[in-house]
């Protein structure tokens, strides 16, 4: 079994991807985590993959799902709407044209993130310039079909990266008002109706995350050392367009600056030198608030970026300040073939000459990308990570697994068995330190109650885990497998190649309860529901639910009426509290989901009505 | 202030008297064709400085541009 990317992007078996193949859900069981959390805050980009994983129903890999409904798309919208947006902006050469799609789909910034498998991330940035080319559009022809084209768009991208929308806005702000002055009779067309359809055709999402008041800025975002950590980029790097992390695209690991790509900005700026439009004005402008922006706290004046970082409401989700390498390569990819361009023009029969020096330096700017195998690299799935999945598909019975020190992409893992390994149990970085964790009384108490029925030592295959300058080192492995050895409630039970698997002795079930003659059984519907029949009860008993706790957990009987928010009990589990003796049915539920739900619909009815509207708007637009 | 950045200011002052953006262009160009060999020999500070000016030049180019289009 092969992998094609690497990176954040998500490797899946025909087991589990269909545990993944349904609506969006408000509870996320196991897909960023293993103890449960709420989704709505990154249900956008979830529900792609919830739609695209359904295809798995029609027999399709997830490799091949990746490729035709993630890879391909992503590519293709990226050269494709740079190419139009040139054409119906600058000029009608194809050449030139093809050179601005190329420019914008193989710099340094799209590819570290696209084989970094920040896949999302990638399907946003190529959006952008379709977005920007509608609004275009819809400014030259403000009416009712541009207004919905552009706001449908838009609500697409936002789906992918809520950020790079808001990019996006910016770049769209910018040239509004360096094309022309306010004029209020537009308003309508361009801010209105974008607005309140991007809102309609979100509502599955925006309604939880604003009635149940989540947060969308993940805790620990707005960290000042946070932002100072993650300026990578110096100014001539996101003024050359070179991210800082290429070639090796190791997190945090930049290198030296490489002159060659100062040619970018000599060339992209020299469209100054010719005969000005705002259209030229404006990318130029682009680029140099990308390059600004882009090196994020560094100098100069990187002041600057702390202000709007601590005094600009959601700034701080640009807390990797990378992200406005876009802007620049945005405006790089207009204005490089835009000169190119008007050289050509005074080398009469000579463009073809022009566009391939510029592409073979091109090339030479990207030759690591060919010369070394890291980058492209076919990954192979390891077959002691098949056997370890079989291992668990066969058990079929729901526990945890606990990974030392951190999940491992192959490592198995789905709403019935999901896999803890991303510190959101233990909190320590290191193997070792997680022993200690591990070591500490109450310990063996806290993974029962868990539902940890195994904890994985795992192989290292990508050389990610156990690293000692960045580099794998099977020191770090061995110590960690020998400290667990030496855990006397563990007991190595199974090892799979170089995945060690050690066995707690008494996990409890997803339901469990303190009284011993409290019977429950459960039935599992989806993430945020669950069915249970309680025998022998008495007033009073408790039923602990083993997911992370939320108090918008419910039990709820409506024949006894009764209906209870979830209390937090120890180690952050869910429990409710019995209101009566006996034998009866609790309907155990996750209440956001109702709007998700509603909110499905509609958008549901929003979309089927934005459809046909354009259908029938097409030849009167 | 060091000296590579006294001979910046020298510089644009003097194209802010001349007021010509094209000038401007041109020694934003100068300032980042001469950051290139200074990076190939890990000169950096200088290197470094260069590219601000260089985009400093720029800047002023394109403020000045959309002044002359406002005023058409």
């Amino acid at each position: 079994m092969e992998f094609l990317l690497g990176g954040d992007w998500r490797f899946f078996w025909p087991e589990n991807i269909k545990f993944f193949a349904h609506v969006p859900y408000a509870w996320d069981s196991s897909l960023n985590t293993g103890l449960g959390i709420p989704d709505a805050n990154t249900l956008w980009i979830t529900s792609y993959l919830n739609l695209t994983a359904s295809l798995s129903y029609f027999g399709l890999s997830w490799n091949l799902i990746s490729i035709i409904f993630w890879i391909i798309p992503i590519l293709l919208i990226s050269f494709l709407s740079a190419f139009f947006l040139f054409r119906i902006i600058i000029n009608k050469n194809n050449l030139f044209a093809a050179l601005a799609g190329m420019i914008y789909t193989t710099n340094t910034y799209f590819l570290s993130i696209f084989l970094g498998g920040q896949i999302g991330v990638a399907f946003a940035y190529a959006l952008i310039p379709f977005v920007f080319l509608l609004f275009y559009k819809l400014l030259k022809k403000p009416n009712y079909y541009f207004s919905i084209s552009f706001a449908l768009v838009f609500s697409v991208e936002v789906l992918f990266d809520p950020r790079f929308a808001f990019l996006t806005l910016m770049i769209l702000t910018l040239y509004y008002f360096i094309r022309t002055r306010l004029k209020l009779s537009e308003l309508p067309f361009i801010v209105v109706i974008p607005t309140i359809i991007t809102s309609l055709l979100h509502s599955f999402w925006l309604l939880p995350l604003i009635l149940f008041k989540s947060n969308i800025i993940p805790p620990g975002f707005d960290s000042i050392p946070g932002v100072k950590f993650f300026s990578f980029a110096l100014f001539e790097n996101s003024f050359s367009l070179l991210h800082p992390n290429w070639p090796e695209n190791i997190f945090g690991k930049t290198y030296f600056m490489r002159p060659e790509f100062l040619l970018l900005p000599i060339i992209a700026f020299s469209s100054l030198l010719f005969k000005i439009n705002k259209t030229i004005l404006f990318f130029a402008i682009l680029g140099l608030i990308g390059a600004f922006l882009g090196k994020g706290v560094n100098e100069p004046f990187g002041e600057a970026f702390m202000y709007l970082f601590e005094n600009i409401p959601g700034f701080s989700v640009f807390r990797d300040p990378t992200k406005f390498f876009t802007f620049v390569a945005l405006s790089y990819s207009i204005l490089i073939p835009y000169v190119l361009f008007k050289i050509s023009e005074k080398f009469k029969n000579r463009a073809s000459l022009i566009v391939i020096l510029f592409v073979v330096f091109w090339g030479f700017t990207l030759r690591e990308l060919f010369l070394t195998n890291n980058l492209l690299k076919v990954r192979v799935v390891p077959q002691s990570y098949v056997q370890f999945k079989d291992f668990i598909v066969d058990q079929k019975q729901f526990f945890r697994t606990l990974w030392i020190p951190e999940w491992q992409r192959f490592g198995y893992f789905s709403d019935l068995n999901p896999a803890i390994g991303r510190r959101e149990l233990l909190k320590s970085a290191s193997a070792s330190g997680m022993v200690q964790e591990l070591q500490k009384e109450g310990s063996q108490q806290s993974l029962e109650d868990w539902s940890i029925k195994y904890v994985i030592v795992p192989e290292d295959s990508e050389g990610e885990l156990f690293l000692e300058d960045r580099k794998y080192d099977n020191k770090k492995y061995q110590e960690a497998i020998s400290a667990l050895e030496d855990i006397s409630w563990l007991r190595k039970s199974e090892t799979f190649g170089k995945i060690v698997v050690f066995e707690t002795p008494n996990m409890k079930d997803r339901f469990s309860s303190p009284n011993d003659n409290l019977q429950i059984d459960y039935k599992f519907i989806n993430p945020t529901r669950y069915k249970l029949n309680i025998k022998n009860a008495e007033i009073n008993d408790r039923i602990v639910f083993a997911e992370g706790y939320d108090q918008n957990w419910i039990a709820e009987n409506t024949s006894i009426k009764y209906k209870v928010s979830s209390i937090k009990y120890q180690d952050g589990l869910n429990s409710f509290i019995l209101p009566k003796d006996g034998d009866y049915r609790l309907d155990v539920y996750y209440e956001p989901q109702k709007w998700v739900n509603i909110g499905l619909i509609i958008s549901g009815i929003t979309l089927a009505s934005i459809i046909l509207f354009l259908i029938r708007g097409y030849k009167k637009r | 202030m060091k000296l590579q950045d006294l001979i910046f200011l020298a510089v644009l002052i003097g194209l802010i008297l001349q007021k010509k953006p094209e000038w401007f262009v041109w020694a934003g160009i100068t300032s980042l064709i001469l950051s290139i060999p200074l990076f190939a020999f890990w000169v950096f500070f200088t290197a470094q400085r260069l590219t601000y000016y260089g985009a400093a030049f720029f800047l002023a180019a394109i403020i000045i541009y959309l002044i002359q289009n406002r005023n058409r």
